[in-house]
């Protein structure tokens, strides 16, 4: 035989790369030919010169057009494609199930990931985003440390000047004041901000600009506030009138800005200038260095370092006041950082900041709702895979390897996730409106459709093909050309799976039916607690009043409606420190009320009595104080001593009586030591009237005497229990969603259930035909399939309720007032899967129970 | 010249092709580098063969593996009759034209 020169083997290799697939064999065999024939011409290295110089020029071969042959990659991933939709089509029923399914998860996966990137999106906008920040101190004593964000006149005036590193800085605050609106006047709030703001935030005018900013009375709006103003253009002479505490002023519109976003923190509608703010307040205010009543902004420079700017204000600061045993240090918190921060709050202009307990539970619902619909997507697709071994079994004969198997399995999880995905965002579509409520969002249809809809969607549909997908074609792709060709099935390893599958579904969804329960539990729980004192019927308006002339003829008239039975006027909770013999110190809240506040609001009195009109010392010199702060100052008769309060011009009042404990703000706070007097230092600002009847007709009566006496000002009244309920809004959001996300969850789960019941019922068809012929009664039927899933579900619940143990109780430290959680709960959460669960393994038994054994076994 | 235009090389391969009943690549090699006495290299060849055969001038089909092909199959092509057609056209007209140069022409020194 012959021998053959083998041509370079690198020269081969690079052949084989760059030639096209369908020609890769005639070239390869026509230049191997013809390296043979010029070695026995001209020899070796002539030879090899060629064969070099002819691999590189195949490069030319992409210019000619190939038509796609029979194994391109393209032609499979078409036939997978097809062969995937057929099967789809096939199984309609559990295809239709099983996508619908994972349209859900996907669905309630997607909005939670809107609900919390929104949440995270606050104030990032900004163009100096990076470089803005607010002051923050901490104030720190021998046993407590105190962070809060904000500061005071002059630190905006003298940090600016002297602090290195500082671009712009800008205060911010906010004010109230009465809009005029044609002949109306609406309370409005307005914002008070430096003239280097507008740089700063990078503010857009769409008419005329903020000019100097700094004569006092001249302003800027946007553009709702222009639209409602109806100013269109600026040419100077626009002016808006607003009554500030008693004064009518009027401002020059200089400009009208575009909104701000609603995902911004601070949302100005009229921005007035510090200059003004300036006149109107005394000299002390703006001096004082811990006056803190704004909010400073600063533009750091780039580059500059936050703790570097920290020290220096705290220098600054420390060198201007001394504080003696209090530590005092301050702080810069990032612009970006002050919607999600719960710790150094948002106000004096700066909007609500997140909840953070809400975008917790809104996260663990999207992701276990997406697991969940993942894994029912797997154990279905497994089961229903294997009726398709012998189709593997036959592309494998025709020499498929596994990874091409693996690749037909994962691109047919991909058609169905790309499917349910469709689905998902007509299922978003319908909840939307449900869940902009719970969320406390205005969502529409546009915002699914937002910046990120696509990367949202591309990311989901990845990562479900992956979860979904991956396993069950693992599991296909694994058996050999044999076993699946004999219709034999490997058994323990997919059974374990699917079995802790089931497993570890109805343990996620024990443990959000249990979380849902308990925080039901203690919403229902706070809204039924006894706050120590009636709420029923008792309406409050809200409006300070100094003038004690003022004050006697207002409640004279409302005391004329006949509905009203009885009113009283108090300032509202306040709070101060006590300094007690010991040189420590007791933060005490304390309220000025009237005579007829604790008999109005039925505050039992413990023991003492309660304040008495007639006797004038009492408007003076006398206290009721509250279990608690009794209890605080150790005194075991406190009624007839004097205690150490000092306030305007009280000064070591004597105590008359005790009132039992009742709580003074929500139920997430202990009740605080509490020093209740008449003296009328204090204006009042609330005042409460009880009504006999429910009646609206009443509202209307209080309104006309409010009219009467307070003029322009607008009228706002409120009830005070649904004042009381509105605390724990968070709670019932948190309720609400969780609600809705058990349920989705018990319905994904009993989704996995039923598929796995049905696909074991199919399995075993025969099985059951031939024990029915020997005579097993339905019931035994029953009992020989549920008895082993039932024990899987018991087996999810055990792992659920020990792990929602745990985190329920931390949700629960959270609050002074709390349930404990109770097996009750836990027993409930169990009796409804149980039961659920029993129902779907029933539906799915149905067939298997009342079948014709003939049906089955006549096939061999 | 009918529907196609056709480029000198593509018209040398296609004659070469139709010298025989069927060739393969390297054999149009071989015969080009005996009648021109200069070498060519393969891929150009199989991309003509290509351009032709989808012009339809040419039609192509899978061989045999051979081992001095280091055991890949080749593809022979064989010459259409539009092949034929096209090629007897064209070497009809040039010798037409050709009949009309003046011979011996003393334009070009040639006696």
């Amino acid at each position: 035989m012959e021998s053959y020169k083998n041509p370079p083997s690198w020269a081969l290799r690079a052949l084989q790369r760059i030639c096209p697939s369908d020609l890769i064999e005639e070239v390869e065999g026509d230049l191997f030919e013809a390296y043979q024939w010029r070695v026995a011409e001209k020899g070796d290295f002539y030879a090899r010169r060629h064969y070099i110089s002819e691999v590189i020029r195949c490069l030319r071969y992409s210019k000619i057009k190939v038509q796609f042959t029979q194994n391109s990659s393209f032609m499979l991933l078409k036939n997978y494609l097809k062969t995937g939709f057929r099967f789809l089509w096939k199984t309609k029923g559990y295809s239709s199930l099983n996508i619908l399914g994972l349209a859900t998860g996907i669905a309630v996966c997607w909005l939670s990931y809107i609900f919390v990137s929104d949440e995270y999106s606050y104030d990032r906008f900004f163009e100096n985003a990076d470089q803005l920040y607010r002051i923050s101190a901490t104030m720190a004593s021998e046993d407590r440390e105190d962070s809060f964000a904000g500061s005071s006149y002059i630190m905006g005036e003298e940090f600016t000047d002297r602090v290195p590193g500082i671009k712009a800085s800008s205060r911010f605050k906010s004010g109230f004041g009465l809009l005029k609106v044609g002949q109306e006047t609406f309370a409005q709030s307005t914002r008070y901000a430096d003239p280097s703001f507008f740089e700063m935030f990078s503010i857009q005018f769409v008419q005329g600009n903020a000019g100097a900013f700094d004569s006092p009375n001249v302003t800027v709006i946007d553009e709702t506030t222009a639209a409602r103003l109806g100013i269109t253009d600026i040419d100077g002479s626009q002016e808006i009138e607003l009554t500030l505490g008693t004064e009518i002023t009027r401002f020059q519109v200089l400009g009208i800005f575009k909104d701000l976003p609603v995902n911004s923190s601070l949302r100005p509608r009229i921005i007035l200038p510090f200059v003004f703010w300036k006149t109107q307040v005394p000299e002390r205010r703006l001096t004082t260095w811990f006056d803190i009543n704004m909010n400073t902004f600063f533009q750091l420079e780039k580059g500059a370092s936050q703790e570097a700017v920290s020290k220096s204000m705290t220098d600054i600061l420390l060198a201007g006041q001394d504080f003696g045993e209090m530590k005092v240090a301050m702080g810069l918190q990032p612009l970006k950082e002050i919607h999600m921060d719960q710790e150094l709050g948002t106000g004096n202009g700066i909007g609500g900041s997140a909840d953070g307990q809400l975008v917790t539970t809104v996260t663990i619902i999207g992701i276990l709702c997406l697991i969940i619909a993942s894994l029912n997507y797997s154990n279905f697709a497994i089961g229903n895979y294997l009726t398709r071994l012998r189709e593997v079994a036959v592309r494998k004969v025709f020499g498929a390897q596994k990874k091409f198997v693996f690749q037909q399995f994962v691109s047919e999880t991909f058609i169905s996730v790309f499917i349910a995905l469709l689905v998902s965002i007509g299922i978003m579509a319908l909840i939307l409106p449900v869940f902009s409520e719970y969320a406390n969002k205005q969502y529409t249809v546009e915002t699914i459709f937002g910046s990120q809809f696509l990367m949202g969607g591309l990311g989901l549909l990845l990562v479900v093909t992956v979860l979904a997908g991956v396993y069950p074609a693992l599991v296909i792709s694994r058996y050999t050309i044999l076993s699946s060709l004999s219709g034999r099935e490997k058994k323990g390893g997919r059974n374990i799976f699917a079995k802790s599958l089931v497993v570890g579904q109805f343990a996620m969804a024990v443990f959000l039916i249990t979380g849902m329960l308990t925080i039901n539990k203690q919403l229902n729980y706070m809204l039924d607690f006894d706050l120590g004192y009636e709420d029923e019927n008792v309406v409050a308006l809200t409006f300070g009043i100094n003038d004690q002339n003022e004050i006697t003829k207002f409640k004279t008239e409302l005391l004329q409606i006949p509905a009203v039975e009885q009113v009283t006027m108090n300032s509202g909770y306040n709070g101060t420190n006590m300094n007690l013999d010991d040189n420590t110190s007791l933060d005490v809240d304390h309220i000025r009320v009237d005579p007829d506040f604790l008999s109005m609001l039925e505050i039992p009195i413990v023991k003492g009595r309660d304040f008495d009109k007639n006797l004038a010392s009492d408007f003076t010199q006398s206290v009721l104080i509250n279990e608690t702060l009794a209890k605080e100052l150790g005194m075991e008769d406190p009624v007839g001593q004097r205690i150490p309060f000092k306030y305007g011009d009280l000064d070591q009042p004597m105590v008359i009586g005790v009132v039992k404990d009742y709580h003074t703000a929500s139920l997430h706070s202990a009740i605080p030591p509490l020093v209740i007097y008449m003296s009328p230092e204090y204006l009042v600002y609330r005042h409460f009237l009880k009504l006999n009847t429910d009646n609206p007709e009443v509202i209307d009566q209080i309104e006309a005497v409010w009219k009467r006496n307070f003029g322009p000002n607008p009228f706002n009244f409120t009830f005070l229990k649904d004042v009381n309920e509105r605390q724990y809004e968070l709670e019932a959001n948190i309720k609400n969603m969780s609600q809705s996300g058990a349920l989705i969850a018990v319905v994904l789960s009993c989704l996995g259930l039923m598929g796995v019941v049905g696909i074991q019922v199919r399995r075993r068809l025969k099985e059951v035909s031939i024990r029915k012929v020997v005579g097993a009664a339905p019931g035994q039927i029953l009992a020989l399939f549920s008895l082993r899933f039932v024990g899987l579900v018991i087996l999810g619940f055990t792992i659920g309720i020990i792990v929602t143990f745990f985190f329920i109780n931390k949700w629960l430290e959270e609050y002074v007032n709390r349930i404990d959680f109770s097996w009750d709960i836990g027993g409930i959460a169990v009796l409804i899967t149980l039961l659920v669960s029993l129902a779907t393994i029933i539906s799915q038994l149905y067939k298997a129970m009342y079948l014709n054994p003939v049906t089955y076994l006549k096939e061999e | 010249m009918g529907d196609f235009s056709i480029g000198s090389l593509e018209e040398t391969v296609l004659i070469i092709l139709l010298m025989r009943e069927e060739s393969h690549a390297v054999e149009v090699a071989k015969v080009y580098e005996k009648h021109f006495a200069q070498t060519i290299s393969i891929p150009a060849i199989h991309v003509v063969l290509k351009r032709l055969e989808k012009k339809g001038l040419v039609k192509s089909f899978m061989g045999e593996p051979t081992p001095e092909r280091g055991g890949k199959r080749k593809k022979i092509y064989q010459g259409t009759p539009s092949g034929y057609r096209l090629v007897s056209e064209i070497q009809e007209r040039r010798q037409q034209m050709w009949s009309e140069v003046p011979k011996p022409s003393f334009n070009y020194g040639i006696v």
